[in-house]
């Protein structure tokens, strides 16, 4: 890697003792971490916990941080084992849709909601569950790639496996996807 | 029309990877033209912008104005707790091993404090319909289970060697948090 890219200057600058740009790293990447993490787990609660620990683990790779890829790859790398170690916990709570959740359906009380935006709702509410059915790797690979937007390249330095691999995971996630919407996508 | 036995097959694979932007211009070309007079493999592409559209909408949820504050109290935690386990550091000769990990126990002590902080903010107000109150957040005495530094010496031997084998942090979390898991058994058999 030849220049490191903003965020890895960021980090090189909390390298040197800027406290100011760990701050600013969190700013930059907190919301998306999270909701990377939120997708993979469906579970708020343990998404922010996986956030800070991502972040403590790069406040402790402080020493010894050397920019070989984007910074944000390595952030995903990080959060995306925390994630699977996550879900592999044998006595990991069942992941439930929570009523006071992002994603809840409206409520009543809440008025009226256009009838288009409300379908709009509850065909990501859907497309949520069903992403949750995905085998995890498959879900992984499609969120890093089609949510938040990392080349197959970076998928596959975050998910250490190979471009190939990752292909191959978008395209059988994404097909798996369809197929369960059918009538509506 | 394409051949939709022997073509599709290569094609299909490659529909994700050409609505990604991953496919060498040459690749995506062909696999455009193919999608043109391919019905099926054309309604596939449809169906996976359809998705697209829907992954990119969904709403992303917020970050809590808490979360930033609790990793600082777990950045404290373990700062305090490699500050420990570096100020031992000049004494790892044989025999004075129980000093560093003596240092390492009463740093994570305070650490014990700052998580104990921290898992008292996380608590919500506690709602009238609340099955039973919420001991923790009114707890008199925080992370009672950890020692505090002066303390080490007022233990029982039995005591005294639990906290000496504690290394991390996270043994002390989980100290901490053994009365928290005995308060919810307890409300839960209650």
């Amino acid at each position: 890697m030849d220049v490191p890219d903003e965020d890895a200057q960021l980090m090189l600058a909390f390298c040197a003792g800027d406290r100011s740009a760990f701050d600013a790293l969190f700013r930059r990447w907190a919301a998306p971490l999270l909701r990377y993490l939120e997708r993979m787990l469906r579970d708020t609660a343990a998404a922010e916990d996986l956030v800070q620990e991502v972040y403590l683990r790069v406040y402790r790779a402080r020493e010894r941080y050397q920019p070989q890829a984007r910074f944000s790859t390595w952030l995903y790398r990080i959060a995306t084992n925390l994630a699977l170690n996550e879900l592999r916990r044998p006595r990991r709570r069942e992941a439930h849709a929570s009523l006071d959740g992002p994603d809840a359906p409206a409520l009543a009380g809440d008025g009226p909601a256009p009838e288009a935006a409300l379908a709009a709702r509850r065909l990501a509410e859907r497309v949520a569950l069903e992403l949750a059915r995905l085998p995890e790797r498959q879900r992984a690979a499609l969120c890093l790639s089609a949510v938040e937007g990392l080349s197959y390249a970076e998928v596959a330095a975050a998910l250490e496996i190979s471009e190939s691999a990752v292909k191959a995971l978008v395209h059988r996630a994404r097909t798996t996807l369809v197929a369960h919407f059918e009538d509506t996508v | 029309m394409p051949n939709a036995t022997l073509d599709c097959p290569e094609f299909e694979a490659d529909l994700s990877a050409l609505l990604d932007g991953e496919l060498a211009p040459e690749r995506a070309a062909a696999v455009r033209l193919h999608a043109s007079g391919c019905a099926p493999c054309r309604d596939q592409l449809a169906r996976f912008e359809r998705l697209a559209g829907v992954l990119a909408s969904a709403p992303s949820p917020s970050v809590a104005a808490s979360l930033f504050a609790r990793l600082e109290a777990r950045i404290a935690m373990a700062s305090a707790s490699d500050t420990g386990v570096r100020e031992a550091a000049p004494a790892p000769a044989p025999g004075r091993a129980w000093l560093r990990r003596a240092a390492t126990a009463v740093a994570a002590a305070a650490a014990g404090v700052a998580l104990y902080l921290a898992i008292a903010s996380r608590e919500p107000a506690p709602r009238a319909d609340e099955p039973f109150p919420r001991q923790i957040a009114r707890r008199p005495e925080p992370a009672a289970s950890v020692p505090a530094p002066g303390d080490l010496a007022a233990l029982p031997d039995e005591d005294l060697g639990i906290a000496l084998e504690l290394e991390t942090v996270e043994d002390f979390e989980v100290i901490a948090n053994l009365e928290l898991l005995e308060l919810l058994l307890a409300a839960e058999a209650g």
